[in-house]
């Protein structure tokens, strides 16, 4: 991923609302893809997390150390807002109806597109291993930057992905 | 759908919203209106309990302006602003005129 300058990152922690628009247009469609992915489809989820990602982003600006890069520093809050949120929504799901299951049952004999296969695959797996599987496999990130984010030993997280990867190729061939 | 596939449509994801931006913007900007509000409460209650404390200690301010000192107060004072006026050597030769020096012979 290209980095953003320096310089703009110091003046949106100075409080240039410019300087922050761009920074927003540089790094929101990364934060976007991931986010999405996350929620597994669900597109108004996605959008809450996203705003607040960027609230948060605009409020720690100031406390950002450059000693990792400004899209793990990103991800970081990502992370952490996604799992928060998607917690907190599940906890309230599991007091009514379980939408994300409502949503996907429908009958079995419809035909499912690629991208409703995906979101269905998605769904069977925690936020965490959604946001391990799209930052590792599609915005390639490092397992160095990935323990950076979550918090997690390097070698756990290899050892997660592997068999995120092995689940899925089975949940594949059931499908 | 084969593994390839799954990654691929993975990667994609659907046009991000535009209105995230103005409700980034506009969460940004209440939080600050309340922020700028607290701190102006929090000057206007500081300057409350300044004005009271001064309305409430007034009394006692008049009571001290309008205090008189006792006369022997009033004596030392008296001495003191002669001793600084040179004035204090006149009442002691005064004094000592008094003195009938053939008491101690």
């Amino acid at each position: 991923m290209n980095e953003i300058d320096e310089l703009t990152i110091k003046s949106a922690g100075r409080g240039d609302a410019g300087a922050f628009k761009r920074l927003y247009d540089h790094y929101a469609p990364y934060a976007w893809a991931v986010i999405h992915k996350t929620t597994a489809g669900n597109e108004s989820a996605a959008r809450e997390i996203l705003q607040d990602v960027f609230v948060r982003v605009y409020r720690s600006l100031k406390h950002y150390k450059s000693n990792s890069s400004f899209s793990t520093w990103l991800y970081r809050i990502a992370y952490n807002t996604s799992m928060s949120h998607l917690s907190r929504e599940a906890k309230a799901r599991s007091r009514s109806v379980p939408l994300e299951k409502a949503e996907l049952a429908g009958d079995p004999n419809d035909r499912l597109d690629a991208r409703d296969t995906v979101r269905k695959v998605l769904a069977q797996l925690t936020p965490a291993e959604r946001f391990l599987l799209v930052s590792r496999e599609i915005d390639e990130l490092s397992f160095e930057e990935l323990a950076e984010i979550t918090g997690r030993k390097q070698g756990a997280l290899r050892t997660t992905v592997s068999r995120l990867k092995s689940k899925l190729r089975e949940m594949l061939e059931n499908e | 759908m084969n593994e390839k596939e799954f990654y691929k449509e993975l990667a994609h994801a659907p046009e991000m919203p535009d209105d995230v931006f103005p409700a980034v913007e506009k969460q940004i900007t209440r939080r600050k209106r309340l922020i700028r509000g607290i701190y102006g409460l929090a000057a206007c209650l500081i300057l409350a309990i300044g004005i009271g404390v001064y309305q409430v200690d007034s009394p006692n301010r008049n009571v001290q302006a309008q205090a008189k000192p006792s006369e022997q107060v009033l004596d030392e004072i008296e001495y003191i602003e002669d001793y600084f006026a040179g004035e204090d050597m006149e009442r002691e030769m005064a004094l000592y005129t008094l003195v009938d020096v053939r008491l101690y012979e």
